[in-house]
């Protein structure tokens, strides 16, 4: 055999500054430099774009995934995606895929025996202790039987790559495999970049996979529509909240946390505004123990009471049942070769990395002897785990081996190798970093079907310190030769629904629309106001007017200012104010409600919104802080028009606009409680200003007999003024509008028609007001009446749509 | 010793300030049926009626009533009536039992793959730590004095059962379910669930296994005797594993050897796993909690007379 010359490595300039570490397999090029088979047709068209090209499209994935909410936003999951591609050829493809087909199978086998006869155990094929020791096998779901015996609904593994190039099992993932949603997103945004690219490479495409679980879950929950099948998450502070909401759309399940959740008449149902809904199948992210905090973590403040005792009696279907984390078990490893032979008749065609469980006697020694080689991990996820390199100097070596010795059973000694590298787009074009690769497969009639593709991810080299640069990758499968169709994959293909289900809508969403109308209202009142104050004030140390006290009165909530001070401190503090009523508290009270809503947010409104909190600096100087103010009133001004034309009309949009006009009537009655007095030296001065921080333009209803900027002015645009929509009355109108649309919908036991009343009654008193006669006390007394009772419509309304409080109790935590 | 017949009523009431609007709840009230003690018949009365009631075994054995109560109401009440017969266990011979090291060893090998019987691999598996009783160096070295080497397991374990008893000081305000052990440990005080899940952890480090017992105890104050404790409600114990004796029972609350007043509702790795009865209730307000447990001797059914074909 002879040795081929070294080929030269292609002088592609986007590879300068690309040179992996020695000893780890490269993703790109072979030992002799020259590119792999499967990266020649893509390389020279990336290296056509060159590094900026590559940046910019890189920027505007990221741009498309922030309109799903995927990143940026104070919850939005911090990663950015890298316009490369992690390739792989269809020959190490058809390996993972038939691998995971394999190990997919012989996993729920296990599971099959573990949760029932445990028979491996009695047999002494698996050791019990190996079992025991890990935290995933979960007494209570002993016995229970899924429907169809199907234990992985989907399951995910992670590969590593050996230096030669080997694909080997590092982790696999069945208790709620994370990243089928960021890695649908990924490849969304990606074949939207590189149209071309994508459409030449033709590498495989996603949607049978989600096709799949969409058919799986419907026949296991014999349930053709999907209607009734929820994704369970943990709700909107769980950081992968945005990823959850983008799988249920695209699925068109239902999303659902805990609290809309409960267990009653041995049915699962998700409590909507009108009534609840059944829900027959879950897609559940939240880890096993979480699900039922009455039989497993009695802590769990995310699980739904009732939940297990639903799946033993096949009353629901959970993807994947609870307990299946026994599975992910590193001591397993040691074990499924010889269980593959044993369960399938088969060997294991996709290794695990080799893994040494050191309760058994010879499998110690051999961790010990090499214990500076390996990688040690504890079975006891509670217990601190060794650090990758403990065993590197002496005194930490003896102390892990004495933590071994004590407790064999509870540690495995795993094979280290140096992590794979793939390229990765950098503004110096691309550069060698770690990779890891999960692969996603999803039960099918026959078995498993496997995602063509994947979640590749890497890692910034400084995001160990900085927590920040998780790199996500799309993984394309490239086909050898032009894909032959499937016929039956044809039949399958069905379009996909990417559509919100059609029933009710839940409390979670109207609560929080509900609530995002009001706060969006508050905020603006507050820009307003600020920016009329800081405009009056033009002239620094000047004496307060009338007119900055009225402001001033508007921001404190009471008409006191300390003359002597100094006019922007006064005004900084009122902005920098901490407290709940203070503009940064509210504006995160509006990104929050806005968080809790993914699936309303489409488009750029999502990380608009998210974004507020953190873009809105208090900066020194008045100039720099009138500009702030401006841009924020042109963000909410174009959230508020971009929510108008986007909520679907109906409920969804009637409370988002109940909200706003609730919290606009209010914001009017403090305005009119300023009114100033009749014929008063500044009444014009004062007039202006509240118009202004109404949104009034005073002009357009200047026809009438009297100039507007008076105190009857102020009470006739506020109060009366139909033409006016700022005015109360015309607001109330809506409001009835509104109520009229919610009613409709509503059944009987709803607060609802106590809300319409009392808004008949605040109708009333409004059309009764006779503006020429009211004075101070008069004025004063209605605007107080008139919240009074509008506070008290927004408490029914709230009472409708609020979720319900979940203060669930341990009884258990007695004693008598 | 003869057979002893039993009649239990187990009371247990809540009662909440505000209204609960439903709870889910389980019940493991129904006396085991094995060994030394067989369950004559077994109730279980819940008020309100609850909307749904399901009965199933555990992977442990133990039978649980999983029930929901799905109206509005301020207290809910499970009476468990049982009627059950308690034997003597065989006489132990503990000078006789094998050495602990021995036993720890067989266990041992049948975790990591020997075959061995069922109770052996239970016993096996009930030598790990569990969430209420941990292994850990300060409870092997209590346990030390005691298992010295070569020393017969039954032997070791009787007088660390006497050790625990005297060391440890009856206090039922000082811990709660939620003390950890390690704080009955150090402060030297708790209730019988601490000492059984106390002397759990002893042996459970040493590699023995044993299994955590929970039940009731008929109290029998004989005039110039002390009363026994734990009469009054529910009481726990603990089993260790003997190979040729099976589990034998130790109650290290009053240093005894159960014999036929000690009647078991169920077993399992911990409280966690046999808790009489426990619940998730939305709403309630402030709720206060009385059990009452009367255990009433039944005076023996006489044999049947030998009837004639």
């Amino acid at each position: 055999m002879s040795v081929a010359a070294p080929l030269p490595a292609p002088a592609l300039p986007l590879l300068r500054a690309y040179s992996p570490p020695s000893g780890a397999y490269d993703e790109l090029r072979e030992h002799d430099g020259s590119l792999r088979p499967h990266w020649r047709q893509l390389l020279p068209a990336l290296d056509a774009l060159g590094a900026e090209g590559l940046q910019q499209r890189a920027a505007d994935a990221s741009a498309l995934l922030q309109h799903h909410g995927l990143q940026g936003g104070p919850r939005g999951q911090r990663w950015r995606l890298d316009p490369v591609p992690l390739v792989l050829p269809s020959d190490q493809w058809r390996l993972i895929e038939r691998g995971l087909q394999q190990r997919g199978e012989l996993l729920e086998a296990l599971l099959r025996d573990l949760y029932g006869e445990q028979r491996l155990l009695r047999s002494g094929q698996l050791p019990p202790d190996a079992v025991f020791a890990h935290g995933g096998f979960l007494h209570p779901v002993v016995g229970l039987r899924p429907p169809s015996g199907r234990w992985l609904v989907h399951y995910a593994a992670d590969l590593v790559r050996t230096p030669d190039g080997q694909l080997l099992v590092a982790r696999d993932r069945a208790d709620a495999p994370a990243g089928m949603g960021a890695a649908l997103a990924a490849r969304v945004a990606l074949s939207r970049q590189l149209p071309s690219l994508f459409r030449d490479c033709h590498p495989h495409r996603l949607r049978l996979f989600f096709q799949t679980l969409r058919e799986t879950l419907a026949s296991l929950a014999d349930d053709p529509s999907g209607a009734a099948v929820a994704v369970l998450s943990g709700g909107p502070r769980d950081p992968a909240y945005a990823e959850q909401a983008y799988l249920a759309q695209y699925l068109g399940y239902m999303l659902a946390d805990s609290g809309e959740l409960v267990v009653r008449d041995g049915r699962l149902w998700l409590g909507g505004v009108e009534r609840p809904q059944p829900v027959h199948a879950v897609l559940r992210t939240l880890a096993s123990v979480q699900i039922d905090p009455l039989e497993l973590d009695r802590r769990s403040h995310h699980g739904v009471p009732g939940l297990l005792q639903l799946l033993r009696q096949g009353n629901l279907v959970a993807a994947n049942p609870p307990g299946v984390r026994v599975v992910e078990n590193p001591a397993l490893h040691a074990y499924l070769p010889s269980l593959c032979r044993t369960l399938l008749g088969q060997d294991l065609l996709l290794p695990s990395v080799p893994t040494w469980w050191c309760g058994d006697p010879t499998a110690r020694r051999h961790v010990l002897a090499h214990i500076d080689q390996l990688h040690l991990q504890s079975l006891d996820e509670r217990l601190r785990q060794p650090a990758m390199d403990a065993a590197r100097d002496a005194r930490r070596r003896r102390r892990l081996r004495a933590r071994i010795e004590a407790q064999p059973h509870l540690f495995v000694g795993r094979a280290a190798y140096p992590v794979a590298h793939a390229p990765v787009a950098t503004r110096v074009g691309l550069a060698a970093r770690p990779i890891s690769l999960r692969c996603f497969a999803v039960a099918d009639a026959d078995g498993h079907y496997v995602m063509p593709g994947g979640m590749a991810a890497s890692q910034r080299p400084d995001s160990a310190t900085t927590g920040a640069g998780r790199i996500h990758k799309d993984v394309w499968v490239l086909a050898s030769e032009p894909q032959p169709q499937d016929p039956l994959a044809a039949v399958l293909r069905r379009p996909l629904p990417f559509a919100a289900p059609t029933t009710g809508i839940s409390r979670r969403l109207a609560d929080n629309l509900c609530w995002l109308g009001r706060y969006l209202v508050r905020v603006e009142t507050m820009c307003r106001t600020f920016d009329g104050a800081f405009t009056h004030r033009a002239a620094p140390g000047a004496a307060f007017r009338p007119v900055d006290q009225t402001l001033l009165a508007l921001l404190i909530g009471s008409p006191a200012p300390d003359p002597n001070d100094a006019d922007a401190q006064v005004l900084l503090r009122q902005l920098e104010r901490t407290d709940p009523q203070g503009l940064p508290a509210t504006l995160t009270a509006l990104a929050r409600a806005a968080q809790a809503v993914p699936e309303v947010l489409h488009g750029e409104l999502g990380a608009l919104l998210g974004a507020l909190p953190a873009a809105f600096e208090i900066t020194a100087g008045t100039e720099a802080l009138h500009r702030q103010l401006r841009t924020l009133r042109l963000q909410l001004a174009a959230a508020r028009a971009l929510l108008l034309d986007g909520l679907p009309v109906g409920q969804t949009r009637a409370y988002f606009e109940v909200g706003l006009r609730l919290e606009q009537a209010l914001q009017g009655l403090r305005l009119l409680a300023q009114a100033p007095a009749a014929h008063a030296e500044a009444e014009s001065d004062v007039a202006t200003a509240l118009l202004d921080v109404a949104g009034v333009n005073a002009r357009l209803y200047a026809g009438g007999q009297e100039p507007a900027q008076t105190r009857h002015g102020v009470i006739q645009l506020l109060l009366l003024e139909t033409a006016n929509p700022q005015s109360l009355r015309h607001l109330l109108l809506r409001l009835d509008q509104d109520f009229d649309d919610l009613a409709g919908r509503n059944g009987p036991s709803l607060a609802l028609p106590r809300a319409q009343r009392q808004l008949a009654r605040v109708r009333d008193r409004v059309e009764g007001v006779a503006a020429r006669r009211l004075d101070d006390a008069g004025l004063t007394a209605l605007c107080e009446q008139l919240t009074q009772q509008l506070r008290t419509i927004a408490e029914l309304v709230a009472r409708d749509i609020r979720p319900r409080s979940h203060r669930v109790r341990q009884l258990s935590e007695l004693r008598p | 010793m003869s057979e002893r017949t039993y009649r239990v009523t187990h009371l247990t009431r809540y009662e909440y300030s505000q209204a609960v609007d439903y709870g889910h709840n389980e019940a493991r009230l129904h006396p085991r049926d094995e060994g030394r003690q067989r369950c004559l018949e077994a109730e279980l009365q819940i008020l309100p009626e609850p909307a749904r009631l399901h009965h199933r075994r555990d992977g442990f054995g133990n039978q649980i009533a999983y029930f929901a109560v799905e109206q509005r109401h301020h207290a809910l009440e499970v009476r468990a009536e049982s009627t059950l017969t308690t034997r003597p266990p065989a006489g132990i011979d503990p000078e006789r039992s094998p050495p602990w090291e021995e036993v720890a060893r067989s266990l041992a090998a049948t975790g990591t793959g020997r075959v061995g019987s069922t109770d052996q691999l239970l016993a096996s598996t009930l030598r790990l730590s569990s969430p209420f009783a941990g292994t850990g160096r300060e409870f092997a070295s209590y346990a030390a004095p005691s298992f010295t080497p070569g020393r017969p397991l039954l032997q070791a374990a009787l007088e660390l059962m006497a050790r625990v008893h005297r060391d440890f000081t009856y206090n039922p305000t000082a811990t709660n379910i939620a003390t950890p052990l390690r704080r009955v440990m150090r402060e030297r005080h708790g209730v019988c669930q601490d000492f059984a899940h106390l002397m759990l952890a002893c042996l459970r480090s040493l590699g023995l296994g044993a299994r955590y017992v929970s039940g009731y105890l008929e109290t029998l104050p004989p005039p110039g005797q002390p009363k026994l404790r734990g009469a009054d409600a529910s009481h726990a114990w603990l089993a260790v594993f003997c190979p040729a004796h099976g589990w034998v029972d130790l109650d290290p609350t009053n240093d005894q050897v159960p014999q036929t007043r000690h009647l078991t509702l169920g077993w399992g790795r911990d409280y966690g796993d046999v808790m009489p009865l426990n619940g998730v209730i939305f709403g309630g307000g402030r709720t206060t909690l009385s059990v009452a447990v009367d255990v009433q001797p039944l005076p023996a059914i006489p044999p049947m007379p030998p009837m004639r074909a």
